[in-house]
């Protein structure tokens, strides 16, 4: 997926596994950016009684670099805290919630944002802030809307903050792609073939843990200009969102002691980086380092593993792919670099010659009137590698890429394969899943509506 | 608290690994570190601000990584080294 359990010890820690990022212009406040940093992957709506919550022990980042050096220049922490309100009952609620201050809401998370930006004293933005419960049912939470609409917090300066649960909006058909690269759309093309099928979307009925931040495009920018020109170097961010524990932990009876300085343990720019990239013998270490370090995993970009399996799960299928053994220069630009000028008409988002995994956003493009989720392959500039929406469908996307479709950008003596610009896994955006307002992902179904997750 | 972060400067301290800390009992071990006084090792630990982890990096060097709050620092001590494994080895023997 994304990045949900894509790496060994992250598939251990769920609290801290980074599973998605998006970044685009907010298409109702286009002088806005949001940022959403998603983590623990693949919640149950009924995963009660101890239901899915951030980790206190936990420091959760979205990073931003508008310089260029592949360096954090404006960075927002999130620390959450758990209360207890009755320490007598086993329940997480013992009654309707009916607001954030119900008293029969049992166990309650509330958080803090601090700005940090290069050069200046951390910045605590907001604290005490409350996050809503979980969607449990229609007796728990009868008015879930309710709840998750006061949990939007407004800060200094304009932004808007929510963390919480959400409905996953990263769509996959994850029993098939893990069935051997399997796309039930053309799986009668398979090495092993079954008649062709629709795709399943594994993940429509499932929840995610939402970090989410509004904030005004001059507050991203280098100078605090306001981002109009497409072609400024200055209109465009890179972003990374991580997950990191102090370095020691010990057990302490029924609680930890805790020291040392923070160490990162997931981290995400581009989506499906780390899961179909990186080696699973280095996934580890990729989650550690910092994306300025990444000229070390160049070369799995450059010669992808998936660009060499395709042509053989799908015998004949791929032989223009098959037969190009160059450096894929195009999906080195697209992940970790950024696309420089001239290669698309009117579009850029290089932000650095040196290779980093980071989500580029020109925030110059305007959000589109009608949007694709298919991004700059499907025409629109606004969307995916341009940053990332939350209906953007990243593994059509990256499957097509990494089948060939984007070599003539960089290599026009390279005639994709006719395949290469249809692959797909069979899913896409469904309905219910988005809103059309911050934070942009929908109300989480109740465990009560899906009891079998 | 401070008693639990006093045991876990020793404890973890004297193995160089958070692993295996409770093999030791408690303070009264720390008089039978060789050369430790007591007053050495009972620091006012809420002015420090919290849990203290030493972990033994390089016994060759005798270097410790010292962690409290969200610091740390390698502090070079080839004797504090020595004595702490004295320790770890004794209580290997013992288990």
């Amino acid at each position: 997926m994304s990045s949900h359990r894509e790496a060994p010890s992250i598939s251990q820690d769920p609290v801290a596994d980074n599973t998605d990022l998006y970044a685009f212009v907010s298409p109702d406040h286009p002088d806005t950016v949001t940022l959403i940093a998603n983590y623990i992957p693949l919640e149950g709506p009924a995963g009660g009684p101890n239901f899915y919550e951030f980790g206190h022990d936990v420091l959760y980042e979205i990073h931003v670099d508008n310089d260029g050096d592949n360096g954090d220049d404006v960075v927002y922490q999130f620390r959450f805290q758990t209360t207890i309100r009755n320490p007598n009952t086993f329940l997480y609620n013992t009654g309707p919630i009916t607001s954030l201050t119900s008293s029969s809401w049992n166990r309650v998370q509330t958080y803090s944002v601090t700005r940090v930006r290069e050069g200046h004293k951390p910045e605590i933005l907001g604290s005490g802030l409350t996050c809503p419960p979980v969607n449990i049912g229609p007796r728990s939470t009868p008015n879930y809307n309710a709840l998750a609409t006061a949990a939007v917090h407004t800060l200094p300066g304009g932004i808007k903050v929510f963390a919480g649960q959400r409905r996953e909006g990263f769509f996959v058909d994850l029993g098939a792609i893990f069935d051997l690269g399997d796309l039930r759309p053309f799986q009668n093309l398979h090495l092993i073939p079954l008649a062709a099928a629709p795709g399943v979307d594994a993940t429509k009925d499932l929840s995610i843990h939402t970090i989410a931040i509004q904030v005004p495009k001059t507050q991203l920018t280098p100078d605090g200009s306001s981002p109009t020109n497409v072609a400024d170097p200055r209109s465009v961010v890179g972003v990374y969102a991580s997950a990191s524990r102090r370095k020691s932990r010990i057990m302490v009876g029924a609680g930890q002691a805790q020291a040392g300085p923070w160490v990162q343990v997931s981290r995400l720019g581009n989506p499906l980086i780390n899961e179909v990239i990186i080696p699973m013998s280095q996934k580890d270490m990729w989650n550690s380092v910092d994306p300025s370090t990444d000229a070390q995993f160049l070369g799995f970009v450059q010669h992808p593993e998936l660009a060499g399996l395709l042509p053989v799960l799908y015998p004949g299928v791929f032989p223009h792919l098959a037969a190009y053994s160059s450096p894929r220069a195009d999906l080195a630009a697209i992940l970790m670099t950024g696309i420089p000028s001239g290669i698309i008409g009117g579009f850029q988002n290089l932000t650095s010659a040196a290779p980093a995994d980071l989500l580029r956003l020109n925030m110059a493009v305007p959000p589109s009137s009608s949007p694709n989720p298919l991004g700059i392959i499907g025409g629109d500039l606004a969307g995916f590698p341009n940053g990332r929406r939350v209906f953007d469908d990243a593994v059509t996307i990256e499957i097509r890429a990494i089948a060939g479709v984007t070599i003539p950008l960089v290599d026009p003596t390279f005639t994709p394969d006719g395949a290469a610009a249809l692959v797909a896994d069979g899913t896409g955006p469904g309905s219910g899943r988005y809103i059309s307002h911050f934070p942009y992902l929908a109300d989480p179904k109740s465990g009560f509506d899906v009891p079998a997750s | 608290m401070a008693e639990m972060s006093r045991r876990t400067l020793l404890k973890t301290g004297s193995l160089g690994l958070v692993a295996g800390v409770a093999a030791l009992s408690g303070i009264e071990r720390l008089t039978s570190i060789p050369g430790l006084r007591s007053a050495d090792a009972e620091p006012d630990l809420s002015a420090i601000g919290g849990d203290v982890v030493a972990h033994i990096r390089d016994a060759s060097t005798g270097d410790v990584a010292i962690m409290v709050g969200t610091s740390e620092v390698v502090h070079r001590d080839p004797q504090l080294v020595g004595r702490l494994l004295a320790v770890a080895r004794q209580t290997n023997q013992e288990d």
